[in-house]
């Protein structure tokens, strides 16, 4: 299996989270092929709505910087997991930094799926869309509306399922597993 | 009174947004003070944090992006959290457009704008989401005079500190979903394609449009 895992964790604080989740990783590395891209380490530029990955160079963006590393894999990874503290009530603007710059990977074009305006796929693979958020308190509401938000996500990205999870530096692992395993 | 526009969009300048925000800022009295700032400017957002502190109501408006807001403007909230002290108590209303034409795309992240406005501390005034927003790249301003009308009325409800008005709210929010006669165009037509394949032919990449260029 290809497992393409984004982590949004901003520097500050989360670092027994980040420490499980890089366990998790050198776990399921044994089995799968694992790719852990940490976003605030890598050069990676804002979207700047210019739409010329759908207009002028189709599937490619203005900007060559590490995001060719996550979209380099995208094709052929069978899962694309975001793994975010909640900020303000939602995911790190890390994160909602690569969602926005995998614009590429959907087509301009606007279809109905299921009554609903909706971007067809680029790309012939159909990874499961993940997303694991973590906070030591966790607001109920801010848990909600992020799974919500997650949900209107997953209707674009069309991908096989969605899975999303409220986690524990001690569950990161189990969950990861189980969502693997159920494939 | 002082107002702060803030516009959320990767576009700045150049943006649907700040289309929007002429209109608002064209409709304020004299007595107004308008600070706008571009959270695409993210170098500078501690500086743009400080420009708007001493302001007495804060607009943001931003479009949809990837189902909720830019990755700009989620940076810049979390500055805002960090200072969150000089707008405590304030009033933050948002104006919220997408290119879909549903507005109902942008409920999910219109639920977070109120929930947001608890984090900082802050009153809610107010939200509009607008579907169908990337017409305001080519269409005249005539072809908007409707919504223009509408979001002149809201600025007043800005400067007054009042809640938005129902009319223009529900006005600005229509087609919540799709209609029937809509539905069908979209369904056996290429409608929803023209826009984009006139973009991609202008820029010589219409045969390329299915590219797959991450694909070895």
């Amino acid at each position: 299996m290809n497992i393409t895992i984004i982590n949004g964790t901003p520097e500050k604080g989360w670092h027994e989270y980040e420490q499980r989740l890089i366990k998790a990783v050198e776990k399921l590395s044994a089995e799968h092929s694992v790719s852990l891209f940490t976003v605030r380490d890598m050069d990676i530029n804002y979207c700047r709505g210019c739409f010329g990955c759908w207009t002028k160079t189709p599937g490619l963006c203005f900007f060559r910087d590490g995001m060719d590393e996550i979209l380099g894999e995208f094709p052929y990874t069978d899962f694309l997991i975001f793994v975010s503290p909640l900020k303000t009530g939602f995911i790190t603007s890390e994160t909602k930094k690569i969602m926005g710059r995998m614009l590429p990977t959907v087509l301009p074009y606007i279809k109905l799926f299921d009554g609903e305006c909706h971007h067809p796929k680029r790309y012939d693979n159909d990874p499961v869309l993940g997303l694991l958020i973590y906070d030591d308190n966790p607001d109920e509401r801010a848990v909600e509306i992020t799974f919500s938000i997650l949900d209107r996500y997953s209707l674009n990205f069309r991908g096989r399922r969605t899975f999303k999870k409220l986690v524990k530096p001690e569950t990161i692992q189990e969950v990861l597993e189980n969502e693997i395993s159920n494939y | 009174m002082k107002l702060a526009i803030i516009n959320g969009s990767p576009r700045g300048k150049k943006s649907n947004s700040n289309r929007i925000a002429v209109w608002i800022t064209g409709a304020l009295s004299k007595n107004t003070e308008v600070v706008k700032v571009f959270t695409v400017e993210t170098k500078r957002h501690e500086e743009l944090i400080a420009k708007i502190s001493t302001c007495d109501a804060y607009l943001f408006i931003f479009p949809l992006y990837t189902d909720s807001m830019p990755a700009i403007s989620k940076a810049f909230i979390e500055k805002m959290e960090d200072n969150k002290a000089v707008f405590r108590g304030k009033p933050v209303s948002f104006i919220i457009h997408s290119g879909f034409p549903e507005s109902s795309q942008s409920i999910a992240v219109e639920k977070y704008t109120k929930y947001l406005s608890s984090i900082l501390d802050m009153k809610y005034a107010g939200g509009i989401r607008m579907g169908g927003s990337e017409a305001l790249q080519v269409a005249p301003d005539k072809f908007f005079a409707k919504k223009r009308a509408e979001f002149e009325k809201i600025a007043i409800n800005v400067e007054k500190n009042e809640p938005f008005n129902n009319e223009s709210v529900k006005l600005l929010s229509q087609a919540q979903q799709l209609n029937k006669a809509i539905t069908l165009i979209m369904k056996f037509t290429d409608i929803g394609n023209l826009y984009w394949n006139r973009a991609l032919k202008k820029n010589g990449a219409f045969d390329r449009r299915y590219d797959k260029p991450y694909a070895k």
